[in-house]
């Protein structure tokens, strides 16, 4: 298995999650559950974790795991004061076999100090000399479930174009809309040719733009982490094993190490079919549930047991 | 809805096991919809700890789904296998793979025989239930034809059984169903 590989981690005080441990992670992991239990949470631990490998990419995930939950708040005018949220995130302890990131407030002798580890490194840094100045991870991606913007998609696709892949992303488009001939940067807007015209992504359903951006994102991770959430918004059932297709055999060929969240349960059977298909069993499929007493589990599902439980038709969303 | 489990061999909805307990269940009123069958396919697939169907069936306790566990096993003849067959062994068996995955707390066995010889398997116990005459003719039968071997002799069983038995498919007032039933009761409770 591949070192740089995320295959246990261990939550402590981030978000929903108290006190939590899961194992068994795969190349390729999609996780489900009901409503409120914590999968976007999970991605999100995921994704600290594998960015904390300075102090500025650290308070970038977390100030990009804010901005993506506060998407609708920041368009209707509301800003997301860094500060504010990195001090409600004191106490985090996020452990994984890539990393430790943990982030506390210590109060020495009448001066505040942020405390961060992270990449074997331990660093307090007294809050006023704080910068909270970011950085982001490159082969890090995380798609919410709006999908990228149309900057990060520009940024993403540069790195198909420098693999001389842009057909294969047209390829892709045409199957999921047959109109869709060529994908192109114009005007720096992300644009669809249908017939003789480029009409913007925007134009399109939400489909459009997930699908660009899960795909333009498989290469931009290269050698690295890609988080979905929400994987099938605005994606048609009948186009799932198709997309699944090319997450197993891109993420494959780019190392790229692929979480996924659904609600669907078209989703996580085109996941297993597909798996089967193409005899990719380097796959898991994380249930999530909440116990009786308030705390969160993850069942870790290899592909032999997923293909089981799909065979007897074990329910696998939670019931 | 926390459901119950029952493991039984054949395949799930295809054996002949699941459908005797899936009526059984419907006529004791209980929601079927409350129960997750696993399907063991053959018996020595429930002496495997590392069985697949363990597997999923620990971690739907551990999600809190499951809340207690029958296994539903044929005793089969000690003389065809000294280790697992036979009433006595088969129940022991089961007891200690059922320490191994720690289900002792919420497992419960029935070993499908006939309750006179304790042996057989799931026909062994539909032939028990039903009257003396009948039941030797078709012994008789099957003593003077060529269906000696395991597999066919049980389906050939219960295809005699459906078309001899006029209370067909099953006669669950039988006292004979009455430790099944009991055991499914307790399952539910």
């Amino acid at each position: 298995m591949d070192k740089h590989l995320l295959t246990e981690i261990e939550i402590k005080d981030f978000k929903c999650f108290k006190d939590f441990k899961a194992d068994g992670f795969k190349r390729v992991n999609l996780i489900g559950g009901k409503n409120n239990v914590g999968k976007t949470a999970f991605l999100e631990a995921c994704y600290v974790n594998a960015s904390a490998k300075n102090i500025k990419s650290y308070v970038g995930s977390l100030r990009a795991i804010k901005v993506m939950r506060e998407n609708l708040n920041i368009l209707s005018g509301d800003k997301v004061d860094i500060k504010k949220y990195i001090e409600q995130s004191k106490n985090i302890f996020i452990k994984s076999n890539i990393n430790l990131a943990s982030f506390s407030i210590k109060d020495e002798n009448g001066i505040k100090q942020y405390s961060f580890e992270f990449n074997k490194q331990h660093i307090k840094v007294n809050i006023n000399d704080f910068s909270y100045e970011i950085d982001y991870i490159d082969n890090i991606e995380f798609i919410d479930n709006f999908g990228f913007s149309n900057g990060e998609i520009i940024t993403s696709f540069s790195a198909i174009q420098k693999k001389d892949e842009e057909l294969f992303l047209n390829t892709i488009l045409n199957k999921f809309d047959e109109r869709i001939t060529a994908f192109k940067i114009i005007d720096e807007k992300p644009q669809c040719k249908i017939g003789n015209e480029y009409l913007e992504v925007t134009e399109f359903g939400d489909g459009v733009r997930h699908l660009v951006s899960i795909v333009t994102a498989l290469y931009s991770a290269e050698n690295g982490y890609l988080f979905i959430d929400e994987i099938d918004n605005g994606i048609h059932y009948t186009q799932l094993d198709e997309i699944w297709k090319i997450i197993l055999e891109v993420s494959k060929k780019s190392n790229v190490q692929v979480f996924a969240t659904t609600h669907s349960k078209e989703c996580i059977e085109s996941y297993a079919r597909v798996a089967k298909r193409i005899e990719d069993k380097d796959i898991s499929y994380i249930k999530m549930s909440r116990l009786e007493n308030g705390s969160i589990k993850a069942g870790v599902r290899d592909y032999e047991m997923l293909q089981d439980s799909m065979d007897d038709e074990h329910e696998v969303r939670g019931w | 809805m926390v459901k119950v489990a029952i493991l039984h061999e054949g395949k799930k909805d295809k054996s002949d096991d699941s459908v005797l307990l899936k009526l059984l269940i419907q006529n004791l009123g209980y929601d079927l919809s409350r129960v997750e069958f696993f399907g063991f396919k053959f018996k020595s697939n429930f002496f495997k700890i590392e069985d697949i169907k363990y597997a999923e069936l620990k971690l739907q306790i551990e999600e809190e789904l499951i809340s207690r566990v029958l296994f539903v096993v044929d005793a089969d003849y000690e003389t065809s296998d000294k280790r697992y067959g036979g009433f006595n062994n088969t129940e022991n068996e089961l007891r200690d793979i059922i320490t191994k995955l720690s289900f002792s707390e919420i497992a419960d066995i029935y070993v499908t025989c006939n309750p006179q010889t304790k042996d057989g398997c799931l026909e062994s116990l539909l032939l028990s239930s039903i009257p003396e005459k009948q039941k030797d003719c078709i012994e008789t039968f099957l003593n003077c034809s060529e269906f000696a071997f395991k597999e066919n002799h049980k389906s050939v069983l219960n295809e005699i059984y459906k078309k001899a038995y006029p209370n067909a498919p099953y006669d669950f007032s039988h006292i004979n169903f009455d430790e099944l039933k009991q055991k499914l009761h307790n399952l539910f409770r």
